[in-house]
Order: structure tokens, then sequence, then C-alpha cells
């Protein structure tokens, strides 16, 4: 589950980008050119930053599902316990 | 070049693919193209200058270079930005104007080249971008040379006409209605106030391009192995310890030489 708590992470932020490129478009339609570069890097950041924890989060939730089907009983014996 | 012609030294294909019809086929486009490309610069009225974008295409087409269209449009957008029509009045801007005749065909000459020099790679060396860490040309990277058809080519020079007419519609949609307002309005069209228009278009492109890349990425990430997950994890756990891991085998590599010094009798 902690997984996905990352997973969701990275797709906020990833929205979070998507609302920065929206805001340098009306910026730029307004004829805002100085403002929009700083809305622009900082969208391009956040965007870097969610793509990274996205794929690290899909990853590792692959690995722990594999691992789960490898070595089912661990997660049987402790539930039992 | 199929892995039957690698087989059979007697196929067509199997010697020198320079002389197959296809190789000289596109060839012969790009040739075309750039004979184009020359005769409309000329038609604007660059002298010997209007050489220029098709010498650096005919070199790179004998070479078979992969940079040869981008380096043909870059001399090409340095010589029409050199380019101002006589009479021209203060404020006056390539948007401004209307293509007309000569600038379609330049259109289709660019691009019958860009098209042709790219097909020619694909049969020639590589369809997809070689790999940096492999040396050389991988024939079985090419496209067999056996799939190319007689009437493809024909089929690349109808569809260019195809592909400038809907260029030339929506710079005429976009441009034309915008421009002569600008200027009846407001006289002189200063490049700040086209160019945001431009820019978020562009912007909008790219973001837009963005999306789909990480819908695409997404899917592709979902679907991989564990042992490619896996990898992934491993190396980026790599890459995010690099200077620590360095430092801890630095300091191992000199624990373990010094107690090899203190072995050795001195």
């Amino acid at each position: 589950m902690k997984y996905w708590w990352r997973e969701l992470s990275g797709w906020l932020l990833i929205g979070l980008s998507m609302l920065g490129f929206v805001t340098v478009y009306e910026l730029g339609m307004g004829h805002y050119l100085a403002e929009m570069w700083v809305i622009a890097v900082i969208s391009l950041v956040v965007f870097w930053g969610g793509i990274q924890l996205l794929k690290v989060a899909i990853a590792a939730r692959i690995c722990q599902q594999a691992q789960d089907g490898l070595y089912p009983s661990k997660k049987i014996d402790k539930r039992t316990r | 070049m199929t892995n039957a012609d690698l087989r059979n030294p007697l196929s067509p294909t199997a010697g020198d693919p320079q002389s197959h019809p296809a190789i000289r086929n596109y060839t012969l486009f790009c040739l075309v193209a750039l004979f184009l490309l020359v005769v409309c610069l000329a038609n604007r009225g660059f002298e010997w200058w209007c050489l220029l974008p098709a010498l650096i295409g005919c070199l790179t087409l004998l070479t078979h270079w992969s940079y040869g269209p981008p380096l043909v449009l870059l001399s090409l957008v340095g010589l029409l930005g050199m380019y101002k029509p006589r009479g021209s009045y203060v404020g006056w801007s390539p948007h401004l104007e209307k293509p007309g005749f000569m600038d379609l065909i330049l259109c289709v000459a660019v691009l019958g080249y860009i098209v042709g020099h790219y097909r020619l790679l694909s049969l020639m060396r590589n369809i997809f971008p070689a790999d940096p860490r492999w040396r050389g040309v991988d024939p079985s990277q090419r496209r067999s040379l056996d799939l190319v058809k007689g009437w493809e080519v024909v089929l690349v020079g109808l569809s260019l006409p195809l592909w400038t007419g809907l260029a030339w519609a929506i710079w005429v949609v976009k441009m034309t209605d915008f421009a002569p307002f600008q200027v009846t309005q407001l006289g002189i069209v200063p490049p700040w106030d086209v160019l945001p228009s431009e820019l978020g278009l562009v912007w909008a492109g790219l973001a837009l391009l963005a999306a789909a890349g990480v819908a695409v990425s997404y899917m592709r990430w979902t679907t991989a192995t564990p042992e490619e997950s896996l990898l992934y994890l491993q190396d980026r756990c790599w890459r995010m310890t690099r200077r620590e891991q360095g430092l801890l085998n630095r300091w191992l590599m000199w624990t373990r030489l010094r107690a090899q010094r203190r072995k050795v009798p001195s």
C-alpha cells in the first residue's frame, strides 16, 4: 500500500506541473514574458520530480508484488500468528 | 537486407547495396528535391549563395550523414534570414507575407529532401537511432531493400504537396487574418506582439507531448518485468549513492593495501 501512496504523490506532482504549464500558456498569451519563464522552470522541475517518483514507485511495487508471489507463506504465517 | 540475403551471396541485395534500384531511386529523389531548392532560392534573388544548402545536402547525401537534413535546414534559415524583399516597409516581417507559389515549391523541395534522406539512411544504415555503445553499422538494423516497391517513391512524391498544402492552409488561416489587422491598426508590428501567440502554441504543443509521453511511459513501466524493475531500482540506488560508495570503497581499498603491506616483510 505504501507504494500506492508514492505513486499517487507522483501523479499529484505531475498534475501540479500540468497546472503550471497551463499557467505558463496563459501568461504567454497575456504577454507576461518575464513572468512565464519563472513558472515554466518551476513546472519543469516539478514535472521531472513527479516522473522520477512515479517510476521508482511503480518499479518498487512490481518488485514487491513479485516477492510476495515468490514467498507467500511468510505473509500467511504473519497473519495467522 | 534480410537474413536470406545474408545466407545467399547470389541474392541481388547481398552485394553492394548502392546498386540496388531502391537506393538509386531515393538518391535521385533527393537530388531532384535539392535541384528544386536551388531553383527556388535562385528565384528569390540569391546569387551563388543559392547553391549552399544544395551543396551541403549533396555532400551529406553522398556520405550518408544523418546530420544532413538539420544542416540543410539551418543553412536555409540562415539564407532566408538575410533576405528582405526590395521596397519592403520598415515593419516588414516574414510573418506578414502570404506564401506564394515558389514558397510552396520551396517547402515541397525541403520536405522531399528530408523525407528522402531519412528513408535512404534507413536503407543504408539503420531505421532507428543507433545504439551509441555499438560502433559501426549493424546490417540487421537496416530496412530490407526488397521491401521497397517501385511505387513507394511515387507515393512519397505525391504526398508532399498534400502536407505542404495543409501547412499552407494553417498558415493562411492563422497569419493572414492576424497580420494585416495589426498592420492596418497599429502600423508597425513589433516582434514581441507576434511572439507570444506563437510561443504559446509551441508551449501548448510541448505540454501535450509531455502529457502523452507520461501516459505512454506509464504503460511501459507498469508492464515491465520484475527483473527490469529491480534493475532500474538498483541503478537508481547506485546513482543516488555514487559518492558515498566511492568514499567507502576508497577506504576499503586503503585498509586492504595497508594490510598487504604489513604482511609483506620489509
